[in-house]
């Protein structure tokens, strides 16, 4: 029997992504998006660090001020409090909210969209017909109404959004389940036995990584906008509490003679919404390009 | 030995996969039916090889999943081992599945292009729970080298290797168990001729050496020949012929049979003689012809293959053809001519015609 067996001597592909690793080859807009992100990382830290809850007190004597003695380097608000510190402490807030939800996303989108991808008859139709209702719904009609229900605050908040933003994510999955399903190496699995379980942890959900990574990246941008449209609205974090939608609901009655007090805020919220879509972006065409790889 | 000892043993003694009077039917859309298979009965000894050939379309494949119970069978029954698996649930047929074993045609779409080797090859044996992570990976190792693969190809993923090692790492996989019967669909039709002969003296090879029965799928009737002892011939959901492999391929009856080794290339100067190309497509499995299912490209057709539909008659030992005019037409060539063509050298000549390579050449 002929063994001259050549393999190419080259190492294995990466399995998984290594972000750190593919930097400098990467996308220009991963690389950018990673820059937001770790930006936003680093003003985490540094808050849970620096921050205390005496800098966040306001003095009145100095409100509605851009700069002057005794004042932060982003100004202060109608209370007198330093933005600077102030949008930092809306970091937890903001991403926290948001960041919940969207592992909340991840999870149940992904399990529901399997489940209806893997079952034929009553359960698949089920949870299609499910899914799609939900989606029916207006997002933020629905959210509000849960919350006036089960009352503000980061928990209520976090785990609203999360329990009503994944049937979009459901659908994907769903979608992308099916057709990895039909490959061969699936059947195969089946016809040595392997258990559903094994089929759908073992080859499914792997195949599903690059899918969950992008639209976990997006659906956390997009959460953290409508937590922002939320506290605007006067129904997200609680009225003190330094997130940043609550901060923009506060200028809005000072646009005119502080300015800074919407941009402050919302600079926050672009240099997370923007580093998070590029990064989604990123890591979808990374993907892309190993999948080339991968599948030959 | 993992038959409940209630259960009789049933079907033909003779036979380790039998299929009886299978039928397979697909919904087609409009509520039409698609006859996949209809009806075919076949049986697979222990140590045997059969082939089972026909035109894409002819439900070769179909028999194929429906015998390790990928499709439900509309009719018909499913007995291997002595044990009727017709209706057997996923769990039951656990044990059924440790002895029936099946490599896919496609070995780029049949690995799962994220898993190490290792790993691919090590699924069977961990749905079986064949035991620890060391044992496992001593039988890895095993397979591997029977199959002709370095050890160190155990960590590498399927993306590393070409067509042919793929498939050799799908055999180990289908082999990991010791089946007792291995089913292959189209092993090879996806791989480079050069490669091909590489699989098919390696199935050879694994069979003479494990003593396991084959069942092996494929379009071409000569690679086919090389291994089979038997042979059956598939158009649109039934055989139309069948026999042992040498004498379908050098004494066939029915004209399809004929018409498919016509097709065959004869590496001979001057090319052989002339082919017998069927004209139009094979008839649609949802619209079928009435009468003789061949009749509309059939050559030798006459008015009666319009109307009636020739049965499977048995025409001599183990031989049956569904022709009312089996035999009349001829073959298209000396078949045996291929005996006289040189071989290169280094190459021992196979003891049947259309020989691809021995199993010692290389």
């Amino acid at each position: 029997m002929s063994t001259t067996v050549t393999t190419p001597a080259a190492k294995p592909p990466a399995l998984g992504l290594r972000l750190p690793k593919k930097l400098a080859t990467g996308s220009t807009q991963l690389d950018i998006g990673i820059v937001l992100l770790t930006l936003v990382v680093l003003a985490l830290v540094m808050q849970e660090l620096f921050v205390t809850s005496a800098m966040l007190d306001g003095n009145l004597s100095k409100r509605l001020r851009w700069s002057g003695d005794g004042v932060g380097i982003l100004g202060t608000d109608q209370l007198g409090r330093d933005l600077f510190y102030r949008v930092l402490a809306g970091f937890p807030w903001s991403l926290g909210i948001s960041g919940v939800a969207v592992v909340m996303v991840a999870t149940i989108g992904t399990f529901v969209g399997l489940i209806g991808a893997w079952y034929t008859g009553w359960v698949r139709t089920v949870v299609l017909l499910g899914v799609s209702a939900i989606i029916a719904m207006p997002f933020l009609v629905l959210a509000l109404v849960v919350i006036a229900l089960i009352g503000r605050g980061f928990w209520p908040l976090s785990l609203t959004m999360g329990g009503i933003a994944w049937p979009a994510i459901s659908r994907v999955i769903y979608a992308e389940s099916r057709g990895l399903l039909t490959r061969e190496y699936v059947l195969a699995a089946r016809l040595f036995g392997v258990s559903q379980w094994s089929i759908l942890f073992g080859h499914v959900l792997p195949g599903l990584r690059p899918t969950i990574l992008v639209m976990a990246a997006f659906y956390f941008a997009t959460l953290l906008i409508i937590e922002s449209a939320l506290s605007f609205l006067g129904l997200g974090a609680p009225l003190n509490a330094p997130s940043w939608g609550n901060m923009l609901s506060d200028s809005r009655q000072y646009l005119v003679n502080a300015p800074w007090m919407m941009f402050v805020p919302a600079g926050a919220i672009c240099a997370s919404v923007i580093g998070l879509n590029l990064v989604g972006d990123g890591v979808a065409e990374l993907s892309r390009r190993r999948a080339r790889a991968v599948e030959v | 030995m993992t038959m409940q000892p209630s259960s009789p043993r049933v079907g033909n003694p003779e036979f380790l996969l039998e299929a009886k009077d299978l039928k397979v039917t697909f919904r087609a859309p409009g509520g039409k039916k698609l006859h996949a298979v209809d009806t075919i009965t076949l049986g697979v000894r222990p140590r045997e090889t059969v082939g089972l050939v026909g035109e894409s379309g002819s439900g070769k494949s179909t028999v194929a999943l429906t015998l390790m119970r990928a499709h439900e069978p509309e009719g018909g029954q499913i007995i291997f081992d002595g044990q009727d698996v017709t209706h057997l649930t996923y769990k039951e047929l656990m044990p059924v599945r440790r002895r029936l074993q099946m490599v896919f045609q496609d070995p780029y779409s049949s690995l799962d292009p994220r898993w190490s080797i290792r790993r691919v090859i090590g699924e069977p044996l961990r749905a079986h729970k064949y035991g620890s992570r060391a044992k496992i990976n001593e039988r890895v190792a095993q397979l591997l080298q029977q199959v002709g693969l370095p050890p160190d190809a155990a960590d590498r993923v399927p993306s590393q290797f070409s067509g042919g090692q793929r498939q050799r790492i799908a055999v180990a996989r289908a082999l990991a168990l010791e089946p007792k019967a291995l089913i292959a669909d189209e092993p090879v039709s996806s791989l480079d001729v050069s490669i091909q002969a590489q699989i098919i003296n390696l199935l050879r090879d694994l069979q003479e050496r494990l003593g396991i029965a084959l069942l092996v799928i494929a379009h071409d009737l000569a690679l086919v020949h090389q291994i089979s002892d038997r042979i059956i011939v598939m158009y649109l959901g039934e055989p139309v012929e069948e026999g042992p492999a040498d004498e379908v391929v050098g004494k066939p009856q029915h004209p399809y049979t004929v018409a498919l080794l016509s097709a065959t290339p004869v590496p001979e100067p001057g090319g052989g003689s002339k082919r017998i190309v069927l004209t139009g497509e094979p008839p649609s499995p949802i619209y079928r012809p009435t009468g003789c299912r061949f009749h509309p490209r059939c050559p030798i057709a006459r008015d009666r293959c319009k109307t009636e539909k020739p049965p499977l008659k048995e025409i001599g030992p183990n031989r049956r053809v569904s022709c009312f005019y089996a035999g009349e037409m001829p073959p298209p060539r000396d078949l045996w001519a291929l005996e006289n063509v040189p071989l290169p050298p280094g190459v021992e000549r196979a003891p049947r015609p259309f020989a691809v390579g021995s199993s010692r050449a290389n």
